[in-house]
């Protein structure tokens, strides 16, 4: 029964693992940076279309709230090319890493 | 395997518009001074002068001080400290002094090497730097191809060119960056986070009192800090400090107690339970910018001083004292968190009863207060990783309560490469970090390199973890590279950057360059987020910021200010879930952690052991240091410190050889009898008893601590806990 035993541990870790952020259900927070970075930081840099970005601009709150709303706050053209999915997984990412987030500060 | 990558950001985009070469900038008027002086007559010699100077920043420790290189021929013949820096404070320390021995050491590694015998034999052959690239880029393809790119684990430590090796192995696609705060400050950080919502620095040099717990500032250097302790005292100063040892920083405090070892969290609830009790605390501040006084002021009630002194062998009468006192000089006395790794698994617990003294006190951002750190903002490095579909998730999600995605926790980590579970773990890049002699239980980190199908470290010496790959990289030292401009937080945040000081020697590079050449023989995609040079991304880090970079190229530092900026945080909201500093924290409540700190004594010392401690030495950064040969001379290997009476009672004389056993390991070392620490306690120096025949000054002389510790952690931040093992003496 090793194999039965494998699939019940990555289970109960997955479970640890989506417990402790959870802001929509099903958001893919890694898959959520890359779509991030490729869709939002192209204009939310300095010097960029938009006001410079980070996940720690927002509270998880903030994040759920502009999300929720279903457009871009500034720009509603600009979220049409994403697919619903895409945008529960860059608000996973963005509430993951709030300021307010559990992600703790870092060392060097 | 799918990929998804259609917006890249182009080089041209990231580089912008201004991509001018930083030329290299060199110190010349204190030459054209020393030049006229010596016409006159007043300086001798000039050929003594140097011919270059140029501005850099010590890597010797983590402090990042200001210096200067002098040069003469193209050679470094001394480094001097940078007064203009303001964090190091115009001082160079004698590892920073040592840095021209990083350089000029027989021992560095000058050569790509491939490991030829068994791992750990020490039989190398020299390759050229395209035969190891090579090698390096076909093992990653071929493991990401049988384990998913989540089967090599990347290891680093900070340093200014980190952030190039991060970038590889988020563009290589493993989540799997596991690197040193769970070996380090991790629970420090969640501790304070949990309250104040970050990990504020303690203003040393305007506090009028001072307690410290371990933090053994005077010989394990912080800069600033480490100066100001002296600097700011002008006899008004009062520093209490709590070590079972005494050590340098004993002798310049104030008071002393040799504290019995993991208690200190008792002794803070008592100074936490006179200032409630005696209404001592700031009311103002606590009503308006804190939550959970009231619960703090029922959970305090059973933690008398008396209770303590028990506890922690501090006389009652003592702890009454000092808490009367640190609350009658607040708020410029702050109960100092330091930077020391956990020592204990109740950590994260011990630190949120050091905020919450902070916090009661009402020393948040006033001057001798508890400051958050200011940061100076450079322009972003926005690269876009390759997307992968098939990645799984990081192997120890789920381990601790608070896990850091981009440091992971490490012992945890090992446990499951062990354990091949959730998924198997079968290649390591290694950058800077040493885990044979940082990481607890080093039988157990060899064998989780035994189980590695590859293993390759990139390094500027043979450390032990070089000594057991199979490929070994040679990097440039700081002194031989220009590096990323960096931005040092802290009460005084300088932007810091390092210009090249002198060419590479032998077939050393920088770590770009390796970065670079590795992703080139990954994929275009991965190499597109490395192409340039590192003149161009400094240009680019500055780009919106033109007085940063004319202050940077005049006295080799940026800051925005020479004082510290008191106040900022007030009016805005906290990073905590209530935007107040959390003394009841509803966030661990919620997470089935404890919400104010609760006290449980450690377990005492068998009958004929005793509890091994760590601790810091001035002469050396942690395993790193102790090679250098001006460094090896002031300390050639490391003994073991037992009490006097202690020695007595097992017939052991000063000197002699002993071996010192625990459950996890057995080394042997010289004797020290003494009685600067007490008797249910031994210590030793870090950095010892070394594995590698590379490191020639120090291989076969003393004891590894590393080999002893047991692999005990903090269940919620993941810190390694270094003092929970306890060992027997015996005549070797």
């Amino acid at each position: 029964m090793p194999n039965v035993r494998k699939l019940v541990a990555c289970f109960a870790l997955l479970a640890l693992s989506v417990t402790t952020a959870l802001a929509v259900e099903g958001g893919n927070p890694k898959k959520g940076k890359f779509l991030y970075k490729k869709n939002c930081k192209s204009c939310h840099v300095e010097g960029g279309e938009g006001k410079n970005l980070s996940p720690l601009n927002k509270t998880q709150s903030q994040w759920n709230r502009l999300f929720d709303k279903g457009t871009h706050p500034k720009k509603g053209e600009v979220w049409k090319g994403l697919s619903e999915q895409d945008l529960k997984d860059i608000n996973q990412y963005l509430y993951n890493h709030a300021a307010d987030s559990d992600q703790p500060e870092t060392c060097g | 395997m799918s990929r998804l990558l259609d917006n890249k950001l182009s080089r041209r985009r990231f580089l912008g518009l201004s991509s001018c070469a930083l030329a290299t900038v060199v110190v010349g008027s204190q030459v054209k001074v020393l030049r006229a002086l010596a016409k006159s007559g007043e300086v001798g010699d000039l050929t003594r002068l140097p011919d270059k100077s140029v501005f850099t920043s010590c890597e010797m420790c983590v402090n990042k001080c200001g210096v200067i290189a002098r040069v003469r021929n193209g050679v470094i013949y001394k480094l001097d400290p940078n007064p203009d820096y303001i964090k190091s404070r115009d001082m160079l320390c004698a590892r920073g002094n040592a840095g021209i021995k990083a350089m000029y050491d027989p021992d560095r590694l000058k050569y790509p090497l491939i490991r030829e015998g068994k791992r750990g034999e020490g039989k190398w052959r020299r390759a050229s730097w395209e035969e190891a690239l090579d090698l390096v880029a076909k093992n990653l393809t071929e493991l990401g191809e049988k384990y998913t790119r989540a089967g090599t684990m990347f290891l680093s430590t900070e340093g200014f060119q980190e952030h190039f090796f991060l970038m590889l192995a988020e563009c290589y696609g493993s989540p799997n960056t596991v690197r040193h705060p769970t070996l380090c400050l991790a629970s420090n950080i969640q501790g304070f986070g949990a309250t104040f919502g970050t990990n504020p620095t303690p203003d040393v040099l305007n506090a009028d009192y001072i307690i410290m717990s371990g933090a053994n500032r005077a010989e394990a250097f912080i800069t600033p800090d480490t100066i100001d302790l002296l600097k700011g005292d002008g006899g008004r100063r009062k520093l209490v400090y709590l070590d079972p040892r005494f050590t340098k920083t004993s002798a310049k405090a104030d008071e002393w107690y040799p504290i019995k070892a993991g208690t200190d969290m008792a002794f803070i609830l008592a100074l936490i339970h006179v200032i409630v009790t005696e209404s001592l605390y700031d009311r103002g501040f606590i009503e308006t910018m804190t939550v959970g006084f009231d619960q703090l002021a029922v959970h305090i009630e059973p933690y008398t001083p008396e209770w303590a002194a028990a506890e922690c062998d501090i006389p009652a009468a003592d702890i009454r004292r000092i808490a009367r006192e640190f609350a009658a000089a607040a708020p410029k006395a702050v109960y100092y968190q330091g930077r020391r790794s956990s020592f204990f698994s109740n950590d994260t617990q011990m630190r949120r009863a050091m905020a919450i003294l902070n916090a009661i006190a009402g020393n948040w951002d006033v001057p001798g207060g508890m400051i958050p750190n200011g940061k100076i903002k450079l322009a972003e490095h926005v690269y876009i990783a390759p997307w992968y579909d098939d990645i799984p998730d990081r192997l120890d999600q789920g381990s601790v309560t608070y896990l850091s995605a981009k440091d992971g926790a490490w012992l945890h980590f090992r446990d499951r490469v062990l354990a091949a579970e959730p998924y198997p773990v079968k290649g390591m890049m290694i950058y800077k970090q040493n885990p044979l002699q940082a990481a607890p239980n080093r039988a157990k980190t060899l064998q989780m390199m035994e189980q590695m199908e590859f293993i390759c470290t990139i390094d500027i010496t043979m450390s032990d973890t070089a000594w057991y790959s199979d490929v070994v990289l040679p990097e440039a030292t700081y002194l031989e590279r220009m590096d990323p401009v960096e931005s040092l937080p802290g009460i005084l945040p300088v932007l810091s950057l390092r210009y090249q000081c002198a060419e590479p020697l032998f077939e050393s590079k920088p770590n770009l360059w390796i970065m670079q050449q590795i992703a080139k023989r990954l994929d275009e995609e991965v190499f597109e987020s490395f192409d340039y040079t590192i003149e161009e991304f400094v240009d680019h880090q500055l780009s919106n910021n033109p007085a940063a970079k004319q202050m940077l190229e005049e006295k080799g530092v940026y800051y925005e200010s020479p004082t510290p900026v008191y106040r900022s945080s007030y009016g805005k909201p906290l990073r905590t879930k209530s935007g107040k500093i959390e003394i009841y924290s509803e966030k661990y409540a919620e997470n089935g952690l404890d919400p104010l700190p609760v006290y449980t004594a450690p377990e005492a010392p068998p009958a004929g052991r005793y509890r091994l401690l760590v601790g810091r030495h001035a002469y050396f950064t942690h395993g790193t240091t102790q090679n250098n040969p001006w460094l090896h001379d002031l300390m050639p290997e490391n003994t073991l410190w037992l009490n006097t009476q202690e020695a007595k009672k097992l017939g052991l004389k000063h000197g002699r050889m002993v071996q010192v056993k625990s459950p996890v390991g057995v080394q042997t070392l010289k004797l020290e009898v003494t009685e600067k620490i007490r008797p249910d306690c031994v210590y030793m120096a870090h950095g010892f008893g070394v594995l590698s025949r590379g490191l020639t000054n120090i291989y076969g002389k003393g004891a590894c601590d590393a080999a002893l510790i047991e692999d005990k952690a903090c269940p919620i931040s993941g810190n390694a806990a270094m003092h929970e093992t306890f060992v027997e003496i015996s005549p070797a």
